[in-house]
């Protein structure tokens, strides 16, 4: 059984450290809060409007595709791991589940949906 | 070799696939056409294969498929409720200037793929892919019409409502892994039979009886039923009515007959008080409805309650009745819906008064109407006759008097709403004078299924023993 | 073993804060980042019962993909009028309020009290058995033998939400030509 001590131990560093850095910040530095400095940072520029604006629905395509080639990852992966005793069967059951999906694909394409506006 | 069984469904696959490259790669004007003859011929092959695949009854892919008769019915009604449907959606998204029609057909095969698997799986895990196959395509579908807002409605209500069921559903799946560590039905309804019927038990089949009434519409569970059907493209709502709503039964049986068989006294109680609440809040409150979508929606919603009837007796007669009821009531509502899209593609409000007059403008689709109606009331010499009958004799065998009497008073209450209709067809001025264009294959549609209807009200008797054949126990 | 009692604690406390925190977030976009960490929870639930795969993939699916997805489709809805919404009348005087807390919240706590005493007094059937060296591999092998059939049509699940989503968003002048 693979012990997980290890990553709690580096997850309780990670959590703590930059805690200890930010923390260690916020009580050495200086306060003086001004209207410029408590604006958000956007590269320089005046920031216009409100930051939640709606996004337009390509976006939400986007992610969706993405989930599905996720999930498609994830049921990839222990394949990969057995592959090998599969043999032939296994290869082409993954095969037809990697095809229907590339249909999918070849369907967002041509609906031009992977195309950016 | 273990595939040949399900070659159909291979088939069924193969164009799915094929149908959306047509759609993106065909170029030409007449898409719709293109894509409803491809649909037709997919479903036909898918037929067809079914008919010369050699028959075999068993478990296969390690238990996840029961293939026995009830499948084999199942399987074969689904693509014929697809044929129905994609005959009636072509002039439909014609008429809407539906943005994409050529997705609707692909949809609309994935949602028939989704239901054949529901009605021959043998696990639970098949039994919801299938069921989530299924309800997916459906909310595509009742949201087809984006420029409709409620159209939208619909998606969004049979969606939320699909997605709670989905969730009540998968919980009570979850509790019987958890008391049985099995998800196939064989093992569980073994289990089970050692265990008895602890509490936990009875809760994790409650949540079964949820998950699956919301999907039936059974009453305490229908709300989401009338603003769907209203609100979805009509052949979606033809769809709606038969085709999931077969599935969601075929998969109650599957899941009580097979995996529960040592609780059939609990969820058979559970039945009987569903199928009297169902039927008869359905059946009095669509005499108050004015759109005819609503009003069929309520009449499904009241079949529903008439179906469950046939688990209430917990026999295998009840399930033989079922399966006959299912039959006669599929054939019939595709054929009223195919009215209800003749009219809707020309009036285009569905509204109870768009039928005033029919007789005149279309003499054949009114007296048609009128033998759905009668074959949905449960007249003799229809296809709904027998139905009725038979659960109304499993009822009585199980010592359900009451569930039976209870079924025939609502059989008699539904006339006054079907009566509504054929009024306004018959004997009030019509609002817009000359006959109704109809197109070819919503005529088709209407004459196929009033023949089924009326075939089946005459000779029930081989289709009957066929089916008694196949459901035989043991 | 105590120290698995801890880290079960922790991780139940981390999963039913962040889940509290999603309903009562005052900003939509707030409640999904609550909803990530809940889903992180989760993950290392898994990870406590030896399901290392399964946890991986509640990472990777759910924080990675589902709460992207979620916060696109917050940011595609009209999210002045959910913030101020919330904001005008707060989450315990809505759970307070007759017309929509109080029905529900005694339903959903007589549900919670019904199961919670039924797994109480249980029989189940799962009983310790000895850990997985190797999850991924036995998941592969049931994957490609037992639960053949689920796999290959859950690929057609997928594929039936992408074209569903497509047909569902794309715009007019989107279509392919």
């Amino acid at each position: 059984m693979v012990n997980f001590v290890d990553l709690t131990v580096f997850l309780a560093i990670g959590i703590l450290l930059p805690a200890a850095m930010m923390g260690a910040g916020a009580l050495l530095r200086p306060q003086r809060p001004g209207k410029v400095k408590l604006e958000p940072y956007e590269c320089g520029e005046i920031p216009v409007g409100d930051a939640r604006i709606r996004y337009h629905i390509r976006y939400y395509i986007f992610a969706l595709v993405f989930v599905v080639f996720d999930v498609e990852t994830v049921f990839l992966y222990p394949w990969a791991v057995i592959w090998k005793s599969l043999g032939l069967f296994g290869f082409v059951e993954m095969m037809i589940f990697l095809g229907i999906l590339v249909i999918g694909l070849i369907y967002a394409w041509k609906k031009r949906v992977l195309e950016w506006i | 070799m273990s595939y040949l069984p399900i070659l159909p469904e291979i088939v069924l696959t193969a164009a799915i696939l094929f149908l959306t490259l047509v759609v993106v790669f065909y170029q030409g004007e007449n898409r719709n056409g293109v894509m409803m003859t491809g649909t037709i011929f997919g479903l036909s092959v898918t037929l067809l294969t079914l008919a010369f695949v050699p028959p075999f009854a068993g478990y296969l892919f390690s238990g996840m498929l029961t293939l026995d008769g009830m499948a084999f019915f199942f399987r074969w009604l689904f693509p014929a409720v697809g044929l129905f449907v994609a005959f009636m959606a072509r002039e439909f998204l014609e008429v809407k200037k539906a943005e994409n029609p050529g997705e609707f057909y692909v949809i609309l095969l994935l949602a028939i793929l989704g239901m054949m698997l529901m009605a021959s799986s043998g696990d639970l895990i098949t039994i919801y892919l299938g069921l989530e196959l299924t309800s997916i395509s459906s909310y595509i579908l009742a949201g087809y019409l984006r420029e409709d807002p409620k159209s939208g409605e619909a998606a969004i209500k049979y969606f939320l409502m699909g997605a709670l069921a989905s969730g009540v559903l998968l919980f009570g799946m979850s509790l019987f892994y958890g008391l049985t560590g099995a998800t196939n039905l064989v093992s569980i309804s073994g289990i089970l039979h050692q265990v008895g019927a602890p509490p936990l038990v009875l809760a994790a089949m409650v949540f079964l009886i949820i998950g699956l009434g919301f999907k039936v519409a059974a009453v305490p569970f229908h709300m989401w039923a009338p603003d769907a059907y209203e609100g979805a493209p009509t052949p979606v709502t033809a769809f709606f009515s038969v085709g999931p709503k077969a599935a969601a039964f075929a998969a109650i049986i599957r899941v009580f007959t097979d995996g529960l068989s040592s609780l059939v006294w609990e969820w058979s109680l559970a039945f009987a008080v569903l199928a009297l609440i169902t039927m008869t809040l359905g059946n009095l409150t669509a005499l108050w409805q004015k759109n005819v979508k609503r009003m069929l929606a309520y009449s499904s919603i009241a079949h529903a309650g008439y179906i469950m009837v046939g688990l209430a007796a917990g026999t295998w007669q009840g399930t033989v009745a079922m399966l006959l009821y299912l039959l006669a009531y599929v054939f019939t509502n595709l054929g009223i819906f195919a009215v209800v899209t003749a009219l809707g593609n020309r009036e285009g409000k569905d509204e109870l008064t768009d039928f005033t007059g029919l007789s005149q403008r279309s003499p054949y689709l009114a007296a048609a109407l009128v033998v759905f109606f009668l074959s949905l009331i449960g007249i003799p010499f229809t296809a709904g006759f027998f139905g009725k009958f038979l659960l109304f004799g499993a009822a009585v065998q199980s010592g359900l008097v009451w569930l039976a009497l209870v079924m025939a008073v609502n059989s008699a209450i539904s006339v006054g709403y079907y009566y509504t209709v054929v009024r306004n067809m018959y004997l009030v001025a019509p609002k817009n004078k000359g006959a109704l264009p109809v197109a070819g294959e919503l005529k088709l549609v209407v004459t196929v299924a009033l023949l089924v209807t009326l075939i089946l009200g005459l000779f029930f008797e081989p289709v009957l023993g066929r089916l008694v054949a196949f459901t035989l126990p043991g | 073993m105590n120290l698995q009692l801890l880290a079960f604690m922790i991780l139940s406390l981390v999963t039913l804060g962040a889940a509290f925190k999603v309903i009562t977030a005052r900003f939509i976009t707030h409640a999904a980042l609550y909803l990530a960490l809940s889903f992180v929870g989760v993950a290392g639930l898994f990870l406590l019962l030896n399901a290392d795969f399964l946890a991986a993939v509640q990472l990777l699916v759910y924080v990675g993909a589902i709460t992207t997805m979620l916060i696109f489709a917050v940011m595609l809805s009209q999210v002045e009028e959910i913030r101020q919404g919330a904001a005008e009348e707060g989450f315990w005087r809505r759970i307070l309020s007759a017309r929509f807390g109080v029905i529900p919240l005694a339903v959903a706590a007589a549900l919670a009290g019904v199961i919670l005493y039924l797994y109480r007094f249980a029989n189940w059937k799962a009983v310790p058995v000895a850990p997985d060296p190797n999850t991924t591999r036995s998941i592969g092998q049931a994957m490609f033998t037992t639960y053949l059939i689920p796999f290959e049509v859950a690929s057609l699940v997928l594929l039936v939400a992408m074209i569903g989503a497509i047909v569902l968003t794309m715009k007019k002048e989107d279509r392919s030509r």
